[in-house]
């Protein structure tokens, strides 16, 4: 617990410099001159409204520092809590933009950073972007033997820029996206026979550029995509140095190991679309989708260390170089005919495919030496080629009819029916090359499925402050590429909303939804499945003056889960159940007190507490049973002092406890000071 | 495992329903009568072509009474429209969505002379949204997607003139926004890991397009016609040589929980083998049972990604090791 000390005696050190940077900030701002008016402030043109918290964060942990990264990451120091600016011109009279909006949150050290900037200039262009940034961190002890971790920045950017946004006739669309991930992670590879920790320099990007428009061409409206995506991926895979492996009964060994594996990826893509409303009886929606990408690699890899038979391994290389591809086209049809004016028919037509196909000559050349009390001896190289071929073929028909009709404004019903047709195709064949051992033969394998489904529901608003939603849904779901056989399956939601005031609602749903297969036999055994998913929800907002409100709600999500599998225990082919459980109690509230006119008081505690499968345990070696308990709260406490009429002063504190059930060793508790500084104009 | 069909359930649900549905009918008939007559007036508006250009008068007539409104209005991305001057009156302003106010005016603010909302159906309401609103293909789908065929309506989530310059018009930031009708949501995003919507960082909307479309749970397209997941993950995407093909057939959501979960890599299953053992437990070459030696009495092969350790799929390796 020497990490747990320290950051206990930083807590100490934090709570004293929050006390005092809060004085000081204070201080400061009692002496701030000049609040804006409320409705923002006059720059020329421009009607200019800000909003910014900035502030400082403290940090005090013990338990389980790793637990906490992966799941929180709030750091120490100042940040950016939230920016809004807006600059709007009056009248439309700016020159070069109308609109300059920028929000932001998390900058100078929270681990979710985002950044908004939208300019427009009114008729001609709008700009958007958006940029997050993530410090994604996971280093967990129940999580592949604490050997899957990382510590990596992710990058995202998206800018859109539209020309003539309020044309009706035509706007045209400029866009790019990055998407970036570096830093490093670790990983596990698995070699002759045994499995070593490998540091994986993790360096990959991608980078969207799209083009399109939308146009009205005679009844139609038009919109076209076209885009590129190219990726990029340079990670690297490293042993340096000596490691024995996970296998305590395998003498691989690992001495040095790097791969490099280059990737390079393409994938354009067009995208059209047209709409039409036709004698306004008649709503057409078509759209067409269509993909083609492409990878090309490279692989080397060299290993030198020890294999599973106890021979030297000199120099083990690796060379590889392919390509894969994949064609997708996707056709939808979309028609909404207004029968009445309550009676409402839609048909929705799909068909969508992919084929992917892909090869890997694979060469390998292995060195190898023996070791015996007599000496070493040289061993005779071997050299594999292969060639692996892999596709896959994909098509999809759906098909769905539904019909909605309005009783009167306070009732409606819809039904509808869902069909859909599908075909898998697998194939793979391997082959030996030169002096290599012949492979197998093409092999194919083909699923197909018909699934049917129908679905119901009404919209009920039985007094004004009082709607209730129902929706049912039931058939054979179409998840079957994943399981033996069609699942059958029971949706039921109900959603209540009771509105009495503008200042009080409460909100309560039930999703239950229910699937199993209860005919699929394999070598004469009942082989299926049932899911029980369960979720009852309610909140309450209620905000009977600017002096107090309060917000609060509780879900229960419970899921039991069991399934039938066969798996080898001890060499032996067992039939045996997979049960998985889970019973999450979710409770919140958030209230706010106005304590004097200068002085607001916000509180709010949140718990999530998952009881898992309770008292169950595996009664027989054959059975796999699990679930997560666990229990996550956070209590936040936070004063806010109005310092000048748009200055407001904000010391705050948050605790977060996590408290795992059956491993119990990931535990944390932590501490998160803070003091803010508002200011609005 | 108890597996059983129930045609008792199947009868007791239909006599439900029928009492469910016959009770609605007669409680929202009351105020169905109370509402008709104004309805059938606010219908007739709301589907008519625009009328004459001298029954319109203008947002500043409307001012005169409406200020506040007004004043609200101004802050609103419409209000840039009405100093469009080659666009139609019809088209900007008040009158574009409440309709010709000459007669309003001329009847001393005859509540029965122009269109208001509080007695509109929400499609109705939504009918008049998009009659300017269509045609992107943002929008195209609406008249197809859940929030229609539930009967919400735009202004449910967009508030035309609302006292606050926001976004997009809405009427409260999201996720709060959507949260006020998908409560349950609100626990699945505060499990120890989840994408950072209630951080602020993403939005519902970053992956679901709320006004409809092709995609079940209406979620938006990456690049061409990729899952929303493709867009971020973009290391996920391939091709790869060697596919899992779950991954594409199925979508990520088959074993991941999107929203939240306990699980760190947000599975559906605490133990990653049971995820795999639910499907590859000797049902056919297409997902073949394990191999023999793959011992689940022993920790070693309980951990399946700690070999199979590219399980999305890998351009040099059939078994997903590198």
């Amino acid at each position: 617990m020497i990490l747990g000390e320290m950051e206990i005696m930083k807590n100490r050190l934090g709570l004293i410099i929050l006390i005092v940077v809060g004085i000081t900030l204070g201080a400061l701002l009692v002496r701030a001159q000049s609040p804006a008016p409320s409705d923002g402030i006059t720059l020329g043109n421009y009607n200019v409204n800000t909003d910014a918290e900035l502030g400082v964060r403290f940090l005090a942990t013990e338990g389980d520092f790793n637990k906490y990264r992966s799941d929180l990451n709030y750091g120490r120091g100042f940040r950016l809590f939230n920016f809004d600016f807006l600059a709007q011109s009056k009248e439309g009279q700016g020159k070069l933009f109308d609109k300059f909006q920028v929000n932001a949150s998390g900058w100078g050290g929270d681990p979710n950073e985002f950044l908004r900037i939208l300019v427009e200039k009114n008729k001609w262009y709008r700009f958007d972007s958006n940029i997050r940034q993530f410090d994604y961190f996971n280093n967990l002890t129940n999580l592949a033997l604490n050997q899957h971790t990382a510590d990596l920045g992710r990058k995202f950017g998206d800018f859109n820029l539209t020309l003539l946004p309020d044309n009706r006739y035509f706007k045209g669309y400029v866009g790019y996206t990055y998407d970036s991930s570096t830093g490093l992670a670790t990983s596990t590879y698995d070699y002759s026979r045994d499995e070593f920790l490998i540091q994986v320099p993790t360096r990959s990007i991608a980078h969207d550029y799209r083009l399109g428009f939308d146009a009205k061409v005679w009844v139609f409206d038009i919109s076209f995509l076209q885009g590129i995506r190219y990726f990029k991926d340079d990670s690297r895979y490293l042993i340096p140095s000596f490691n024995p492996g996970n296998n305590p009964t395998n003498s691989s060994v690992i001495n040095f190991l790097d791969r490099e594996l280059p990737t390079r990826g393409r994938e354009p893509f067009t995208r059209f679309s047209a709409h039409t409303l036709l004698a306004k009886k008649l709503d057409f929606t078509g759209r067409f989708i269509y993909t083609g990408a492409l990878s090309n690699y490279t692989m080397t890899e060299h290993v030198t260390g020890v294999d599973s038979s106890g021979n030297n391994i000199l120099s083990d290389n690796f060379l590889a170089a392919g390509q894969a591809k994949r064609h997708n086209g996707a056709g939808d049809i979309g028609l909404t005919f207004f029968a009445t004016d309550r009676l409402t028919l839609s048909e929705t037509f799909r068909v969508s495919t992919f084929q992917i196909s892909g090869g890997e000559p694979l060469s390998e050349s292995e060195f190898r030496t023996r070791t015996t009390s007599f000496g070493t001896t040289v061993l005779p190289p071997l050299f594999v080629s292969s060639l692996m071929f892999r596709f896959i073929d994909y098509r999809l028909i759906q098909n769905t009819l539904e019909g909605d009709y309005r009783v009167n404004p306070n009732l409606s019903f819809h039904a509808g029916y869902r069909y859909s047709d599908r075909r898998t195709i697998v194939g793979s064949s391997d082959q030996g090359l030169g002096l290599s051992p012949a492979g197998t033969p093409l092999t194919l394998d083909t699923v197909n499925n018909h699934t049917n489904s129908v679905f119901a529901g009404f919209m009920a608003r039985p007094v004004s402050i009082w709607t209730v939603y129902f929706d049912v849904d039931h058939g054979t779901a179409d998840n079957v590429f994943t399981r033996i056989s069609n699942y059958n399956y029971n949706n039921f939601r109900i959603r209540s909303r009771l509105k009495p005031s503008k200042n009080f609602a409460i909100n309560a749903s039930l999703v239950t939804k229910d699937n199993n297969d209860p005919t699929e036999t394999v070598a004469g055994q009942l082989f299926g499945t049932d899911i029980k998913a369960r979720t009852i929800s309610t909140s309450l907002d209620w905000l009977p003056s600017s002096k107090f409100s309060l917000t609060g709600g509780y879900t229960l999500n419970s899921i039991t889960s069991d399934a039938s599998i066969i798996f080898f225990l001890n060499g032996v082919q067992t039939n045996g159940d997979s049960q998985y459980f889970m019973r999450d109690h979710y409770m919140f509230f958030n209230t706010n007190i106005q304590l004097h006119k200068r002085a607001t008081l916000f509180l709010a505690y949140r718990i999530s507490k998952d009881l898992g499968q309770g008292n169950r345990v595996a009664s027989s070696p054959n059975q796999i049973l699990s679930s997560y308990p666990l229990s996550f709260q956070s209590p936040e406490a936070r004063l806010t002092v109005k310092v000048r009429e748009h200055v407001d002063w904000n010391l705050g504190w948050q605790y977060f406890s996590y408290h795992e059930k059956l491993l119990n060793i990931q535990n944390y508790h932590a501490n998160l000071p803070y003091t803010s500084v508002r200011f609005t104009f | 495992m108890k597996f059983r069909k129930s045609p008792l359930k199947a009868l007791l649900f239909v006599l439900l329903s029928g009492l469910v549905i016959c009770g609605l009918v007669g409680a929202t008939s009351r105020a169905y009568s109370k509402s008709q007559k104004t309805e059938q007036a606010k219908t007739s508006q709301a589907t008519s072509s625009p009328a004459p250009a001298d029954e319109y008068v203008g947002a500043e007539t409307c001012k005169t009474c409406h200020e506040d409104i007004y004043n609200n209005f101004k802050k609103t991305e419409h209000f840039k429209l009405t100093l469009y001057s080659n666009w139609k009156v019809s088209d900007k302003g008040c009158e574009s969505c409440h309709g010709p106010g000459k007669a309003h005016v001329d009847g001393g603010g005859d509540k029965t002379k122009i269109r208001t909302f509080q007695d509109l159906a929400p499609k109705q309401i939504s009918e008049v949204c998009l009659r300017c609103h269509a045609g992107r293909e943002e929008h195209n789908n609406y008249k197809r997607g859940e929030h229609w065929r539930n009967d919400i309506s735009c202004v449910n989530c967009h508030n035309p003139h609302g006292p606050k310059a926001t976004n997009k018009m809405l009427t409260d930031k999201e996720p709060a926004l959507c949260f006020s009708c998908h409560n349950e949501m609100k626990s699945q995003f505060s499990m120890p890991f989840h994408h950072k919507v209630p951080e602020g960082a993403m939005k519902c909307s970053d992956c679901h397009n709320p006004h409809g479309g092709f995609e079940l749970k209406q979620v938006r397209l990456a690049t061409g016609a990729d899952t929303p997941c493709m867009k971020c993950h973009a290391d996920k995407q391939g091709p790869f040589v060697f596919e899992h093909a779950p991954l594409r057939v199925e979508g990520c959501v088959i074993c991941h929980n999107p929203h939240g979960s306990d699980n760190p890599k947000l599975l559906k299953r605490n133990e990653v083998r049971q995820l795999c053992l639910e499907c590859h437990t000797d049902v056919g070459t297409i997902a073949p049972n394990t191999p023999s030696f793959h011992n689940q009495a022993t920790a070693r092969f309980q951990n399946c990604t700690t070999c199979h350790a590219r399980i999305h799929g890998s351009n040099v390796d059939r078994f997903f090791f590198r």
